[in-house]
């Protein structure tokens, strides 16, 4: 009896049945859209499909390099201490990062100050940034980073959308800032590394256009047999709970790729074919070293970017995924050279170098959104790829100079975000007006604005926090000895809407 | 020699706490870790009684079905198909999740996502493919028949009851065996025939899961494993990688049924190749020297003089070594692993990190210096900070080599401990342990850092390289040599209670491990749960029991004892929960 109930309190509540449970409460009360929030209704009849990519690095930026001027005259908006200027206001280089190279993306293009980790007193090196909290090497036993928020909407990714792969994470170190917490245990999100790994998860498994292969339709026949054995196996009384669970996760799996190798023999995916690129191939070694391991065969991290930037674009084009992460910490290239993650600030011989080696970056994104902008969106109907897409550029850490600071990180964005994203303008959130420490808005409403813009509503993004919201927040601030119990004060009310002025 | 002489034993921290703590505090805390020296004034031989209660000799483990481990899985492609098919389908294989661990076992289920099991479906169909367009591989495969213009239904055959066996660990099921008939009744060229066959069985949830189903008479999950079960059950255990020829033709046979033909098999596959990896990576693992570290931004000071290209490797490489040597080449014992003074550091940097001359021609050399065995290796104490990481070196410590519980400190706590450090220039005029000790003094710290920092501290004799030091070296905040502190090691790792024992340094701590009923009740925990890839429970006692026994009753080998682990009565047996 005993026995009996504890298998009941733990029962495995699948995914599939889920859906299925909820599938059926959807059929039996049909949404009525006058009952609904005005902003809800909105993105329930707007299928557009929007996009994100989201960059981050390591170990800081002197900020003094990425914003301009303190003494530049900023124009105040409304709300809570809100400075902006246009970008296209500013004559010449706006920043070292931000030279004038960047002119042609202004209009799609905001640099944001002002924006701060809250939780405590911890100093960075934050491990939860992108998921709107401040741990210093602690894990939270909650909490979801954006990219996970996104992955696993169901206002992001509708049951009938069929991607290759929901959330595409590429990165250079041995793991990336991105995970997931459920019932306190932390599950750090998969990652590739290197161009063909890209490759391979994006396009493997797309036919070269026309009648599908042999070769693919046998894919389809063996997919179909694996699943009707699963599901054969399903009900063998001679699993045990451990084993629904493993198996219940296997089917879930296999259900997704289902989908998506019928779709491609269908002729989902549009027209997309197999982009022809010249990949870096790895010629030994593991997986981990790249591209430090010079056998790999890498020659310039500006090639490796190159194809990243084309795959991400055909991947936007063709709905193939929607949310990519891209966390790089790696650089070999003229004019600045090579290096690695340790070089971004320890072995930096000023902080000008460290700038230069994230202008690199910084300068990979704006590519990347130029590939966006002069590509029509197809796929939507209307305007070009960065219309309809947001890319975010951060850091772990904020102000450089300040040491391991949690303030005023940098944000640098492009892109519409499907429209919901205002562009074209520095803006100033720092609090000048009753903040004494200045650290400005939480830097979460940023991460809550993409989300938004994705169609994750409020209601959803604020399950994934400390039981106030989405992340963390807390109204005081000490950091280096320095005690500000109403540094956030002012936003206690509104920190888990969007950010003001720029929606 | 130092040879302690009485009994300790654990002190479960949450059973005393309340006698001196608030509940408040209780709740914060769950730490174990201290010990009470019963008498006399220092330890002694290994209690003969473990802690292990076996209550009834049928209980076994509760079993769950895995999924093949990232290495499990290249480990088994490799062996079906050899080294460079795996080459050739590395980068997708790179999209499979890394293994994690964590103290107590591999976390099974919690990275078999969707884009896991697209990883799984890309490698399956590279593979396939690769091995269909390597004549070589595809004759080793499908055999020479397959190269015909017509595969003939005894080719079929032929793959179907040897190597398609080999894939699934057992036999084809009739339905399986119809579905890889009509694939080559069906539309295609040969090629692509031959790799849908072989793409089906990659992709079958009987070769990436390890599921235990008993026979098809079965009707609960409370069952006796088929012979073909338990033998993959006993491979994956010792080896990592699929039954080998020689153990299916044993099952075949029916020669894997008594206790000593599973005990052959069991010593034998422990001594092949993959058999001897699985076992480093598990005493490596228990010896928390599994992982390089990053050394490039370490002061210059404590490197001069010493060949780092290549080091952090050669690091692991030497404690690999040194296992393989103890475990297999002397048939060596749990003493044996923590007190031998052999080296076998070929590296110059690392040789003259132990202080002797690079061993040549795989000739052992003597550590002469107050360092013995492999807690006392470079991979431990190496990593790229300046200063020696005290808590960290303690909490892993006490966390997996005495298997104590040492949660994450609550944010609250951590909060209270970071006000409490001194600055950074207040820092630099202090020795590591005392900013330490400064740090943690807080009673709620002290709590777990009461057991954290005796560990740490011993170890400071060992700086960030792993050199033997008796001074610290202390760098300004641009890394530049600042000043020396003295070294101070002796410490005592007792709490609460009047006769703490004293200890001078980190010899008496890995003697302690090597002495003591939880040191080697430990090292037992720690295997079983990498052979298992679970954690212990109450069911495992009566084979932990054994294990103890013959490891410090009977002085029996490290090889003997993770045979007697993997072999334990109940190999054969699947309870659920």
């Amino acid at each position: 009896m005993k026995k009996n109930r504890k298998y009941i309190e733990n029962r495995f509540f699948s995914r599939r049945q889920f859906l299925v449970g909820a599938g059926q409460t959807f059929l039996a009360l049909p949404p009525l859209l006058s009952l609904m929030p005005s902003i809800v209704a909105a993105q329930t009849m707007d299928n557009k499909k929007v996009r994100s990519v989201i960059y981050n690095s390591w170990l800081g930026i002197d900020k003094k390099h990425l914003d301009p001027d303190p003494a530049t005259i900023l124009t105040q908006g409304t709300g809570h201490s809100v400075f902006y200027k246009t970008l296209d206001s500013f004559s010449g280089p706006i920043s070292r990062m931000i030279d004038t190279s960047f002119q042609p993306l202004y209009p799609y293009m905001n640099l944001i100050k002002g924006l701060s980790l809250t939780g405590g007193k911890y100093q960075g090196h934050s491990t939860s940034f992108l998921a709107g909290a401040h741990s210093q090497f602690r894990d939270p036993t909650w909490g979801r980073t954006l990219d996970v928020v996104m992955e696993k909407s169901s206002n992001v990714y509708r049951p009938e959308d069929i991607v290759v792969s929901k959330a595409v994470r590429i990165s250079s170190e041995k793991g990336i800032a991105s995970y997931d917490t459920f019932n306190g245990v932390k599950t750090s999100s998969s990652y590739v590394q290197g161009d063909l790994s890209l490759f391979n998860l994006l396009f493997g498994n797309l036919s070269s256009g026309g009648v599908p292969s042999q070769t693919n339709l046998n894919n389809e026949l063996i997919v179909d047999r694996v699943y009707a054995d699963l599901k054969k196996l399903e009900s063998d009384k001679r699993l045990s709970s451990d084993d629904k669970i493993l198996l219940d996760r296997y089917i879930t799996g296999v259900f997704d790729l289902q989908k998506k190798v019928k779709a491609n023999n269908a002729g989902g995916g549009a027209t997309c074919t197999k982009p022809s690129l010249s990949l870096q191939v790895k010629k030994q070694g593991n997986g981990y070293q790249f591209p430090q391991e010079k056998t790999w065969g890498i020659t310039s991290t500006g090639q490796l970017f190159d194809n990243y930037i084309e795959m991400i674009k055909l991947a936007f084009l063709c709905d193939l995924t929607r949310v990519i992460m891209i966390n790089n910490t790696i650089w070999d290239e003229a004019p600045i050279g090579s290096g690695s993650a340790g070089g971004l600030h320890h072995e930096c011989p000023s902080s000008e170098t460290s700038a230069d080696r994230h202008q690199y970056g910084l300068l990979k994104m704006a590519k990347l959104a130029t590939a966006l902008m002069n590509t029509p969106d197809t796929l939507n109907g209307s305007g070009n790829l960065l219309d309809n897409s947001s890319i975010f550029f951060t850091n772990e850490l904020g102000d450089w100079t300040t040491g391991h600071s949690i303030r005023n990180m940098p944000c640098v964005t492009f892109g519409k975000g499907g429209g919901f994203i205002k562009t074209g303008y520095f803006v100033d959130y720092t609090n000048k007006v009753n903040g004494s420490f200045g650290s400005g808005r939480p830097y979460k409403q940023l991460l809550q604005t993409i989300m938004r813009s994705m169609g994750v509503p409020q209601s959803e993004y604020m399950l994934y926090g400390d039981g106030n919201g989405y992340g963390e927040f807390v109204e005081g601030i000490n950091q280096f000895g320095k005690v500000y119990p109403t540094a956030y004060s002012a936003y206690k009310n509104e920190h888990n809407d969007v950010l003001p002025f720029l929606t | 020699m130092h040879r302690p002489s009485i009994k300790l034993k654990r002190f479960k921290f949450q059973s005393y706490s309340i006698l001196f703590l608030s509940l408040n505090l209780f709740f914060f805390n769950n730490c174990t870790g201290g010990f009470i020296a019963e008498n006399g004034s220092s330890f002694g031989s290994v209690n003969s009684e473990s802690s292990f209660q076996c209550k009834n000799t049928n209980d076994a483990s509760l079993s769950g079905s895995h999924f093949l481990s990232k290495k499990q899985y290249s480990n088994t492609i490799e062996d079906l198909f050899g080294t460079a098919i795996l080459n050739q389908v590395s980068s997708t294989l790179s999209a499979i999740p890394n293994d994690t661990f964590n103290e107590e076992f591999r976390q099974k289920t919690t990275t078999l996502d969707p884009n896991t099991i697209q990883a799984y479906f890309n490698s399956a169909v590279q593979i396939s493919s690769a091995v269909v367009n390597n004549s070589t591989s595809r004759n080793n495969v499908f055999g020479s028949c397959s190269g015909s213009a017509t595969i003939l239904q005894s080719c079929i055959d032929g793959f179907i009851n040897n190597f398609s066996v080999r894939i699934l660990r057992r036999p084809l099921k009739s339905d399986e065996i119809t579905f890889i008939n009509s694939i080559f009744s069906g539309p295609g060229t040969n090629n692509e025939k031959l790799q849908a066959s072989l793409n089906f069985l990659l992709q079958s949830p009987f070769f990436i899961l390890r599921l235990e189903l008993g026979s098809d008479t079965d009707v609960s999950p409370d069952l006796n494993l088929t012979d073909y079960e338990a033998a993959t059950r006993l491979s994956y255990a010792l080896t990592d990688t699929t039954p080998d020829l020689t153990l299916l033709t044993a099952v075949k046979n029916g020669q894997f049924k008594t206790d000593e033909e599973i005990r052959a098999q069991a010593e034998r596959l422990i001594t092949t190749s993959r058999g001897k990896a699985k076992t480093q990576d598990i005493i490596l693992h228990w010896s928390l020297s599994e992982n390089t570290q990053d050394l490039s931004s370490l002061p210059a000071d404590l490197t001069v003089g010493i060949n780092m290209s290549g080091l952090e490797v050669a690091m692991v490489d030497e404690a690999r070594k040194f296992i393989d040597h103890i475990v297999f080449n002397t048939d060596g014992t749990f003493q044996d692993l923590l007190k031998s003074k052999l080296s076998f550091a070929s590296h110059t940097g690392l040789a003259k990190i132990y202080n002797h001359s690079p061993v040549v021609g795989g000739v052992p050399e003597l550590i002469t210096e107050r360092r013995q065995g492999l807690l006392m290796r470079a991979p431990f104490f190496s990593w790229g900070g300046p200063r020696t990481n005290i808590i960290k070196r303690g909490v892993e410590f006490q966390k997996r080599v005495l298997c104590n519980n040492i949660p994450s400190p609550n944010v609250n706590i951590a909060d209270d401990r970071d006000s409490d450090a001194f600055t950074p220039e207040e820092q630099m005029e202090n020795s590591n342990r005392v900013n330490i000790t400064h740090q943690t003094r807080g009673p709620v710290c002290m709590s777990c850092h009461s057991a954290i920092n005796p560990v740490g501290f011993a170890f400071e004799s060992f700086d960030s390289l792993g050199k033997l030091r008796n001074k610290e070296y202390v760098f300004d905040l641009s890394k530049n040599f600042y000043k020396f502190t003295d070294i101070d090691t002796k410490t005592s790792i007792s709490r609460y209670r009047a006769n703490s024992y004293p200890i001078r340094d980190a010899v008496d701590l890995v003697e302690y491990v090597a002495e003591s009923t939880e040191g080697n009740e430990c090292f037992i925990r720690n295997v079983s749960r990498y052979l298992n890839e679970a954690p212990e429970t109450e069911k495992d006692n009566c084979n932990l029991s054994e294990a103890f026994k013959l490891q410090v009753t009977q002085g029996s080998s490290i090889k003997n004892v993770i045979v007697e682990l993997a072999i334990n009565n109940n190999l054969k047996r699947k309870f659920s929960n």
